[in-house]
């Protein structure tokens, strides 16, 4: 179950970074801040080189046309001037006709308002008459012009255009000079008041500071708004505009540059020639002006870029916050979860790859909670399991030590009973019945020590194939005797079947299974048959005992169950249990079949093997078996004095010569000046002084050649001895050894040497 | 929040950011005031009220809409003394000043306002301008008088009563202080050339102008010249009418001379120059300064011959005059 879910997504980040200022929300912030700024700053750039270029242009255009409109004016007016004045070019000079020349002049005079005097000036460069508006009339002041250019000019070009002149301090005036078609008509001259051209150049609006100047041909202010700089007769030739007027190019050509003007300010200029009389007329705005509204769009895209930087600021803010907090609350999350507490949940909620991001993460510490769980339950049940199995093993020892104490009790008693004076027939009995405590005992150890080196797994089978005759007549030579002591009828019924199995565990099997149903049948009998059924070999065991119930058919091969009476027991409940682990180590299904009041049938399913032909037995040496060991020279080892002393009277008593000794040097010594090597060797396997066995028997062997026959008696029910003992090619007998085994191991041991001395 | 601070004051700093636009003046409510030394009854005022506004629209001044004129018109000098005080204290942009005694009444008032003076005969001898082509002060304007003149005086009159021997050149002393001067130089060159004699008759009452007239008209082959001159223009009901019944042939400097029975005028034409006047106006309301705008002479002469006149003393207007003549009344 898990703990209640703790939501996480707060921005109170973890000491280090505080609140929202940390790195990436600079970043993000800065990024943004950035691309807008240089979004915004190459847009109002670029706006603003346009807008100027343009207005620039447009400006000179406006200009333009402005000067072409005032130069056409004042071309104009000069024009009128001329013509009006030609009208009196048409006659020789007569004093005939002064009267008629009057008139004409008045009314000349009535045409063109700036003609303030015209006069006429013979063929021989006489003036010969002045009208003038102003003052009195001239007639016939025969002043000579002859050589004054306007006689001289107008007599070679038509015209005469004079120099500008003020009258009274402040009125421009230039003189123009017509002559006539002929030769003989003479010069018109006319006094002309230019205050028209300055009210034309004045009147021309060019902004607000901007103005209009005219030029002669020779770069001199005519006219211009300040009257001042035209007074001084001031020379603008200079001027760059000026200059690239007078040296032809047209108006349209003139590119926009900025110039100075007269006061060196700085000024778009345009221009436009005044027709015949090669005077310019300039157009000029001052600069600062032209611009103004440019400035002012420039001024305002700051202003915007300043506000709209403030907002992006604001707006990468809030995104980069945005985007920081999920992602903050992750790495949080994640150290958290890190850390081990894994109930932290992240909660985002915003809708696309971080919110994932984060049920990951939750479904990946739900997960790490669930494996936790999962391996506590496990651990749990290990421990669940241990704690039954050291329960059972208590059991087991609980059982085995009251198992052990009947026939020990029964010993002791057994032993109390002998006296000196008993009967050969008492002591018989009573020996009779130490051996049979003794051998309860015994087989009780030998349960013991078969479950203990199962369960250690140091037991590997010896698979063979060979006849299960051996086994049946095995079981018969066994347990016939039994049978027939308890009055049960025990029939092996014979098969010529083969089984491929290991012998002896087998036969384990099949005795433990034998001996529980002898065991347990009061009355009737124990069959023994094989059944072969295609590549099984089915070996049954039919008994007439009790019967085994439903429910007691899995127990009763845990240990030291026992069915029925306590009063008909004997022996351990272990058999079941070796023949269970024995079934699963050799890979042989045990089945069960039972009736109760009626019978059990355990059957043992092995696997056939193809039958063989027999190899000849061994020849064995004639030797009574019981015998072969008399007169034998036997080395005994070990460090526990009893031990020592009961093997020793043991084999004595069989007729064997024995030498005993605590450890291997001591055997030795007792050997020592006596030349005979021993027959056989017997050495415990743990002695006292660190030595094993092994290396005992390895000392006595060197000392007197290899060939000396030797086994290992063990307390140790470990399975390192008997691993040792089998890497150095030694038997290993466990504590306690039964007398008879202990005899036959030192027969066999003996006939084998005998064996193979006889062969050799 | 301070985030909402920072957006309210850029949003107010947007709103309210002046504007760089030009400096529109023109959107300005302008004033200026008018000083005219006539009564508001004279005839002649209409024309040159006329032509002051007519001058004023052409240069986009437009009465009531960019511009106030606040006219004063004063027949009488102490009236003239009260009218200047009066414009002065309005401190209008500029005064517009009809004639050279406006712009003493107002220039007693030591204002500092500019004066555009309409017509004034000797600025330069009256102290108004340092010189022609540069005032230099707080005033400027144009002249309506020409020195040369006089030889044209001379000349029609010749013209006209060819057997004239004699003229004489009135003025009251005390009001034309500049007149005399200025004309007088002319007269007596011009006055060889035409075989005419010229002499000073200064007058200064009706009465003398009556008595004046009658010793002209007793005497053959006389004739008159008035020049430019407050007190005569002011009485020149009695000059014409004494000129008339002595039958003394005169010639005027103001055309409304002629019109009102003289015999002839020739002179600046004043209406001109009350159209001309509003350039100056113009120039100043724009920011010039009067320092820097010249006096200017005034480029239109106006010649008046009135035929009935001329018929009522017998002569007969030869055809060059009235060729010459701006108009003719008949």
């Amino acid at each position: 179950m898990r703990a209640p879910v703790d939501e996480w997504s707060s921005d109170r980040g973890p000491q280090g970074l505080e609140g929202s200022r940390g790195p990436l929300f600079r970043k993000y912030v800065g990024l943004f801040v950035a691309v807008v700024a240089v979004a915004l700053m190459a847009s109002g750039l670029l706006d603003m080189w346009f807008s100027y270029r343009e207005q620039r242009v447009l400006l000179l255009n406006t200009q333009r046309e402005q000067a072409s409109a005032a130069a056409a004016r004042i071309g104009q007016f000069v024009e009128e001037i001329e013509r009006q004045m030609g009208w009196m070019t048409q006659l020789p000079w007569s004093t005939t006709s002064i009267d008629d020349w009057r008139f004409d002049a008045v009314r000349l005079q009535h045409h063109v308002p700036a003609i303030t005097e015209v006069a006429l000036i013979d063929a021989a460069g006489r003036e010969q008459m002045l009208i003038s508006r102003v003052a009195a009339d001239v007639i016939g002041s025969q002043i000579d012009y002859s050589q004054h250019p306007k006689f001289v000019e107008a007599m070679a070009n038509k015209h005469y255009y004079g120099p500008l002149y003020f009258r009274r301090e402040s009125e421009p005036y230039m003189t123009i000079a017509i002559a006539g078609a002929r030769r003989e008509y003479g010069v018109v001259v006319a006094e002309v008041n230019l205050k028209f051209i300055w009210d034309v150049v004045s009147q021309i609006k060019v902004g607000n500071r901007g103005k209009a100047y005219v030029l002669d041909a020779n770069g001199r202010l005519i006219a211009h708004p300040d009257i001042n700089p035209v007074l001084r007769n001031t020379d603008l030739s200079h001027l760059a505009q000026v200059k690239a007027a007078r040296e032809g190019g047209s108006a349209a050509a003139w590119d926009d540059r900025v110039v100075n003007d007269i006061q060196g300010e700085r000024v778009l200029a345009a221009f436009s020639p005044v027709s015949s009389l090669g005077w310019l007329l300039f157009v000029e705005l001052p600069v600062v002006e032209a611009y103004a509204p440019i400035y002012a769009s420039l001024m305002r895209s700051g202003v915007l870029f300043v506000a709209a930087l403030s907002l992006a600021v604001l707006a990468g803010m809030f995104l980069a916050r945005r985007m920081v907090v999920p992602i903050r609350a992750l790495r949080d999350g994640a150290a958290r979860i890190g850390s081990g507490d894994l109930n932290q949940r992240i909660t985002i909620k915003t809708g696309d790859e971080l919110e994932a991001l984060g049920n990951q993460f939750n479904s990946m510490a739900a997960q790490l909670q669930d494996s936790h769980a999962t391996l506590e339950r496990k651990v749990e049940e290990r421990t669940q399991q241990l704690e039954m199995a050291n329960l059972a093993k208590s059991r087991f020892l609980a059982a085995a030590s009251h198992d052990l104490r009947q026939p020990l009790h029964a010993l002791g008693l057994f032993v109390a009973q002998l006296r000196p004076d008993m009967s050969a027939q008492e002591r018989g009995r009573v020996v009779e019945r130490i051996n049979a405590s003794v051998a309860a005992m015994n087989e009780l150890f030998n349960a013991l020590l078969d479950i203990s080196k199962l369960d250690a797994g140091g037991l590997t089978p010896n698979v063979a194939n060979f006849p299960v005759a051996q086994l049946l007549q095995r079981i018969e030579s066994t347990f016939a005797e039994p049978a027939r002591e308890k009055g049960v009828t025990l029939r092996v019924l014979p098969s010529n079947a083969w089984v491929r199995s290991d012998f002896i565990l087998l036969e384990r099997i099949l005795f433990n299974l034998v001996s529980n149903a002898v065991r347990y049948t009061v009355r009737g009998g124990v069959v023994v048959a094989c059944r072969g059924r295609g590549e099984q070999l089915r070996i049954e065991i039919w008994d007439t005992g009790p019967g085994i119930a439903e429910d007691h058919r899995q127990a009763i091969f845990s240990e030291f169950y026992r069915v029925g009476e306590p009063d008909q027991r004997s022996g351990l409940g272990l058999g079941l249990a070796i023949v269970d682990r024995l079934s699963a180590l050799l890979g042989l299904p045990i089945e069960l079949t039972s009736v109760v009041g009626k019978g059990s049938r355990f059957t043992v399913v092995a696997s056939r093997a193809p039958a063989q032909v027999l190899a000849p037995e061994r020849a064995v040496a004639a030797v009574a078996p019981i015998e072969v060991s008399r007169g034998k020279l036997i080395v005994v080892i070990d460090d526990d004095a009893p031990v020592l002393d009961g093997m020793r009277g043991l084999l004595c008593s069989w007729g064997c010569r024995v030498v005993s000794g605590d450890t291997a040097v001591a055997a030795l010594k007792g050997l020592g000046a006596r030349g005979p090597a021993p027959d056989l060797v017997i050495s415990d396997y743990r002695l006292s002084d660190g030595q094993t066995g092994i290396e005992a028997i390895e000392q006595v062997r060197r000392e007197f050649g290899n060939a000396i026959p030797a086994f290992l008696i063990s307390g140790d029910t470990h399975s390192e001895p008997l691993h040792q003992a089998r890497a150095n090619g030694l038997h290993l007998l466990h504590k306690p050894v039964d007398p008879m085994t202990l005899r036959a191991m030192v027969n066999g041991m003996v006939r084998k040497r005998a064996v193979m001395d006889a062969a050799g | 929040m301070r985030r909402r601070e920072v957006l309210s004051l850029l949003g107010g700093a947007l709103v309210s950011w002046p504007h760089l636009a030009d400096a529109q003046y023109v959107d300005r409510l302008h004033e200026i005031g008018v000083l005219i030394p006539l009564a508001e009854t004279d005839p002649d005022v209409p024309p040159r009220v006329a032509n002051f506004e007519q001058g004023l629209r052409e240069l986009g001044w437009f009465k009531g809409r960019n511009i106030l004129i606040h006219y004063r018109f004063a027949a009488q000098s102490d009236q003239l003394k009260a009218s200047a005080r009066e414009l002065a204290a309005m401190q209008p942009d500029l005064i517009v000043a009809g004639t050279g005694m406006a712009v003493q009444a107002l220039l007693q008032e030591a204002t500092t306002v500019p004066i555009v003076f309409v017509t004034s005969i000797n600025p330069v001898g009256t102290g108004f301008v340092t010189a022609l082509q540069r005032p230099g002060g707080n005033l400027t304007g144009f002249t309506n008088n020409i020195p040369s003149i006089g030889g044209k005086w001379l000349e029609l009159l010749k013209q006209v009563a060819p057997n004239i021997a004699r003229v004489a050149i009135m003025f009251n002393p005390e009001t034309a202080t500049s007149s005399p001067s200025y004309f007088l130089p002319t007269l007596e060159a011009a006055a060889a050339s035409i075989a005419i004699e010229p002499f000073v008759m200064p007058v200064r009452s009706p009465a003398e102008i009556e008595a004046a007239l009658a010793e002209l008209g007793r005497g053959q082959a006389q004739g008159l010249v008035v020049i430019p001159d407050t007190f005569v223009i002011r009485h020149r009901a009695v000059v014409i009418e004494q000129a008339a019944r002595f039958k003394v042939p005169a010639i005027y400097p103001v055309r409304y001379f002629a019109m009102e029975g003289g015999l002839m005028s020739c002179g600046a034409d004043m209406l001109d120059l009350y159209r001309r006047t509003p350039s100056y106006v113009d120039r100043i309301l724009r920011g010039s300064k009067p320092a820097d705008l010249p006096v200017q002479a005034p480029s239109k002469v106006d010649l008046v011959v009135n035929l009935r006149a001329a018929e009522a003393l017998g002569l007969s207007v030869p055809r060059i005059v009235i060729a010459r003549a701006n108009e003719v009344i008949e």
